[in-house]
């Protein structure tokens, strides 16, 4: 829910090769890009965006090594207030405890996971960025970047030349709330 | 690489999938009616065997465990194929999987719900099931984590727990996809449930990975789950259960049984969504492909097992194998051995394995062979032990437990029914990982 | 493959890729020819010796451990063909190279005849119920006749596959691809039959009191588990001394890497139930096969020791992306596996057959089993000589290095 407060452009795209295209010119001038939305997953477009591996994978193994530990202890603790000797086997075996440490290292390391996707995509969130479109999650694709009002011309120039069918330009003293589910609040819209 | 499945474009692909999710039709009501009375009347019927007790349900020495064990392992060995397409596949990259995860996993989660209910029917005093959760009391009282059992209470929760978040985490994205394109109240409902996902790259970079760590993490489970399953047997001493096969045998079964019913239920979604462009007949027959190398597992572990049997020169070992083949329950045997690992082969012929009704009718036999298969596991070697005083036989299935089959099959149809009709049953964005990018489509572009 | 591809595949591509090979070697083979002199005198002293058991242990150990590695090779081979997978096709004339060996085992096989007596102890106590299955003409007999049918398989998977880059016709082409894809699930059915049955005759019977149902399998998955290990290190070597560098991206040693990871989680899985079995069955029949190799002595270090090398060490590193793509790592880890497999391979057999006091690991069992380790390397190197080490003419192998020239021109000209 961030308050929109600078000035910034939206360019909507309908290829691939328009939107890599508008984001290698901006690269070339050294414009940060915001955001890229795009309606899957897409090799091409993290490259070129540089994307670092996601650090999401060392939650996870917290989480495992948690579970085994929780575990396995959870197991000797229970085995352990009585004492059992069944069959001359001692009263805190290894060999099926292996069993159930395994299964709350899965387990732990699940939740650890999604605890670090939710982290990082900062979800779930339940108001829409005002930049969202909802054509982004069919075949769009869109280049958010905010920059100060001067330099919007020489963007929106650069994507529409890469090959963009609409940009938007956002306007903070519109208000700049983002909006609801269910009723986006469109930005000024720029032929 | 030629795709298994037609190059639609973005929206094309889209479109497949969300003009089924429109309004219920009265095919939709009808099924949806039908399959509720199911489980309405399974409900009545362990309703029944609460105020009566387990003899109604055919449980008695020797045989203590009957089809409630056998649908139970049926079940869970269902849902681990879901698994297997969604999340091993996944890591291996084949791209056949693509079309099948969705459905494949909700099948796995709507299974292992289903498998789930049944060590709490097959209790006598279900209202005390709580005693098998590990919780301080008074009695200083914890379960004995060293019987198999609690680690299936244990491994059980944990799959259904993953499998359902791993499901969700793949809807998020199909989810913004039905939002954005509904209005209204449905708009609102599938807003909160996609969680404001927008698709950005951040988004999709640690999505991804999650995913990736998701599937990664759940090959294993899926592995350890049926071999804690089949440990509630392995782990005894009784003939023809104590046996080290039993683990990768079980998952094997598992897996057979649950390509069968990605058949049984994907083959009827094509036809009546028209998913033709997407459910191609390639894909079914890597299905079927891989259902040959399970099944051929499957042979190997029968005459392994049939093998070993006499190589031990145990009694007791080979007489349990005997009496399975040629006793009381010798027909179930021999449908076994003859759907399981007979059937199967039929997919070598390729006319048999790239049409819809052959496909079909194979599926339709394995499922019913690997059913029997827990029959005669579950059933003949408690009837059949060391001591020749306590042989016995099992004195069901009785109605009550047909009820409860009925009521199972009717829940799982029931939650699918739904599944199909409001969520997307194909995953769009992973289909558009493999589709060529807008504007890149050979032949007309958008 | 589409005609853009297909144009990415140039004359002088095809010719750097037919001269990738071994070249002349003749030091190798030298140092092959001695290490195999070596082993085998080291072999007939022992065998001439006080312990003639202990010479043929070391012979049984490494005739199941190297039939294991070179099966398990050819095994990925079929894999690629099974699965269609693409990734792998660079290695595919490796994995086929492994699998020359196998000839050879069904003679050493035969030669097992003369030490039957030190290590099949049912020759001396037969157990009645299992006479007609133990007895040492049936077992050689079917023994023989199932290496021979392996052997005949895998020949045969090889031959369709140097056919085509040797004859250049393309109805050749296409018929040795069909002929693969027949080939591969036959050689895959006789593997893991044939692995089985080899594993409860040489390695199970040892002690015929004992058995388990997951023997065979155990023996089968570990021998896949050692193949890719060998593969791993012959890639290396590949890589380095025989011309495949350019052939070979950082994708074929990651799925690599990839797979040897999922093998060692599945044979240590496999290595794991047994033990929890018996653990809980608690049999006498059973578990005195487990404790003599656990818990008594000279076994004891044994175990500790498999573990960590086979299962937990590989487990650890192999998580690791970055590693699964540095040579000298996967390489030395690789050689680890191997050596731990073959030490767990020695705890199964070593015990039934073997009553000294002291563990018989010594220079006599290095030296035979360099020997056997030259024969493999000796076998694999003579057919690279005569045959491509690429699959020159495999379709998916031109698609894969097409893509790969694709992506160099186009990291070129960006």
């Amino acid at each position: 829910m961030k308050k929109v407060k600078s000035h910034g452009l939206i360019g909507i795209f309908s290829s691939l090769d328009a939107v890599l295209a508008a984001i290698r010119s901006l690269k070339e001038k050294g414009i940060r890009v915001d955001t890229v939305y795009s309606p899957s997953r897409n090799e091409e477009l993290s490259h070129m965006l540089e994307l670092k591996s996601s650090p999401v994978r060392w939650f996870t193994l917290t989480g495992g090594i948690t579970g085994i530990l929780f575990g396995y202890g959870l197991a000797a603790f229970s085995a352990s207030k009585w004492g059992f000797i069944v069959s001359g086997k001692p009263p805190v075996p290894v060999v099926p405890y292996v069993i159930i440490s395994f299964e709350f290292c899965i387990l732990f390391s699940v939740f650890a996971t999604l605890l670090g996707i939710a982290v990082h995509t900062r979800i779930p969130r339940f108001r829409l960025p005002l930049e969202y479109d909802g054509r982004f999650s069919r075949d769009h694709y869109g280049v958010v970047v905010y920059r100060p009002k001067e330099e919007l011309d020489r963007i929106e120039e650069n994507f529409f030349q890469a090959g963009a069918v609409e940009v938007k330009k956002i306007r903070p003293e519109l208000g700049g709330q983002g909006s609801e589910v269910g009723r986006i609040i469109d930005p000024e819209v720029v032929e | 690489m030629e795709l298994p499945f037609k190059q639609l474009t973005y929206s094309q692909a889209d479109d497949a999938v969300l003009r089924n999710l429109g309004s219920p039709t009265r095919l939709f009501w009808l099924l949806a009616l039908l399959s509720g009375g199911g489980i309405l009347f399974g409900a009545f019927c362990w309703g029944y065997q609460i105020a009566t007790g387990l003899g109604s349900a055919g449980v008695n020495h020797p045989v203590m465990w009957g089809t409630y064990l056998i649908n139970f392992v049926f079940w869970v060995g269902i849902a681990h194929s879901g698994t297997l397409i969604s999340a091993i596949l996944f890591l291996l990259k084949a791209r056949w999987r693509n079309p099948l995860a969705r459905a494949a996993e909700a099948m796995t989660v709507f299974a292992v719900a289903t498998a789930g209910l049944f060590p709490l029917i097959h209790l006598g005093r279900v209202w005390i099931a709580y005693w098998i959760l590990p919780y301080p009391n008074q009695r200083d009282l914890w379960p004995n984590f060293q019987s198999p059992l609690v680690d299936d209470v244990v491994a059980i929760s944990t799959y259904l727990t993953v499998s359902f978040l791993f499901w969700y985490t793949g809807l998020l994205p199909d989810l913004a996809t039905v939002r954005d394109r509904a209005t209204g109240l449905r708009r609102r409902i599938y807003g909160f449930f996609a969680m404001g996902w927008t698709g950005t790259h951040a988004q999709w970079n640690h999505h991804g990975w999650g995913y990736l760590l998701l599937a990664a993490l759940a090959t294993p489970l899926v592995i350890s789950v049926h071999s804690v399953v089949s440990w509630d047997f392995a782990l005894s001493i009784v003939p023809g259960w104590h046996s080290t096969i039993f683990a990768p045998y079980f998952v094997a079964g598992a897996i057979h049984s649950g390509l069968a019913m990605v058949l049984m239920l994907l083959i009827p979604l094509r036809l009546a969504f028209r998913l033709e462009d997407i459910l191609t007949n390639r894909i079914f027959e890597r299905v079927a492909q891989t259902i040959v190398f399970t099944g051929l597992i499957m042979g190997y572990s029968y005459a392994t097992e049939l093998f070993v049997a006499w190589y031990s020169g145990n009694i007791a070992e080979r007489d349990i194998f005997l009496w399975r083949a040629g006793g009381p329950y010798a027909l179930q045997f021999w449908i076994m051995i003859g759907f399981n690992s007979v059937a199967p082969l039929l997919y070598f012929f390729r006319s048999l394995r790239t049409r819809l009704v052959p496909l079909f009718v194979i599926a339709v036999l394995i499922q019913i062979g690997m059913w029997f298969e827990r029959f005669v596991i579950i059933l003949s070697s408690p009837a059949h032990e060391f001591d020749p005083y306590s042989w016995g036989r099992y004195f069901g299935p009785t109605w009550v437990e047909y009820g409860i089959m009925l009521g199972s099959m009717s829940l799982f149809f029931f939650l699918f029914l739904f599944f199909a009709k409001f969520l997307p049953s194909i995953s769009m964005s992973e289909l558009k990982e493999e589709l060529p990018a807008p504007g890149r489509a050979e032949g007309n572009g958008q | 493959m589409t005609a853009d591809l297909f144009q990415m595949i140039t004359p002088e591509l095809m010719e750097k890729m037919r001269a990738a090979g071994p070249g002349k070697r003749p030091g190798w083979i030298v140092a092959c020819v001695l290490l195999i002199l070596a082993g085998a005198a080291a072999f007939l002293f022992g065998m001439f010796g006080n312990h003639p058991e202990r010479a043929w242990q070391a012979y049984l150990i490494n005739l199941v451990f190297w039939i294991g590695v070179s099966s398990g090779g050819l095994m990925f081979s079929a894999v690629l063909t099974m699965t269609d997978a693409r990734w792998g096709r660079p290695l595919k004339r490796l994995a086929e190279a492994l699998g020359i060996f196998l000839p050879v085992a069904c003679l050493l096989l035969g030669a097992l005849y003369w030490g039957r007596y030190h290590l099949f102890h049912w020759i001396h106590n037969p157990p009645p119920e299992k006479a007609s299955w133990l007895n040492v003409d049936f077992l050689f007999m079917r023994d023989g006749a199932v290496m021979i049918l392996l052997t005949a398989a895998a020949l045969a998977i090889v031959h369709q596959s140097i056919r085509t880059d040797l004859s250049g016709k393309a109805d050749v082409e296409i018929a040795s691809v069909r002929a693969q894809k027949i080939l591969a699930p036959v050689y895959g059915i006789l593997y893991a039959f044939g692995l089985t049955l080899l594993a409860f005759d040489l390695i199970m019977s040892l002690d015929p009191h004992w058995y388990s149902t997951l023997f065979g399998a155990f023996y089968f998955m570990g021998s896949f588990y050692t193949g890719l290990a060998a593969l791993v290190v012959l890639l290396a070597v590949g890589v380095r001394s025989m011309g495949m560098a350019t052939f070979v991206r950082p994708v074929q040693h990651l799925g690599l890497g990839r797979l040897l990871l999922g093998f060692c989680m599945i044979t240590g899985d496999f290595f794991f139930t047994h033990i929890l079995i018996m653990w809980y069955g608690n049999l006498p029949e059973e578990t005195h096969y487990i404790l003599a190799r656990l818990r008594e002595s000279p076994w004891l270090p044994l175990g500790p020791v498999v573990l960590v090398s086979c299962y937990a060490v590989p487990f650890g590193v192999l998580l690791v992306r970055r590693v699964k793509m540095m040579a000298v790592p996967m390489v030395l880890l690789s050689i680890v596996i191997l050596a731990g497999i073959w030490l767990e391979r020695m705890m199964l057999i070593a015990p039934a057959t073997w009553n000294g006091e002291a563990l018989p690991l010594g220079i006599q069992e290095v030296m035979i089993t360099a020997g056997f380790g030259a024969v493999v390397f000796l076998c694999v190197l003579l057919f690279l000589y005569r045959y491509p080490i690429l699959p020159l003419k495999d379709p998916m192998f031109l698609e894969v290095m097409a893509e790969f020239e694709e992506q160099t021109r186009a990291d070129a000209h960006p």
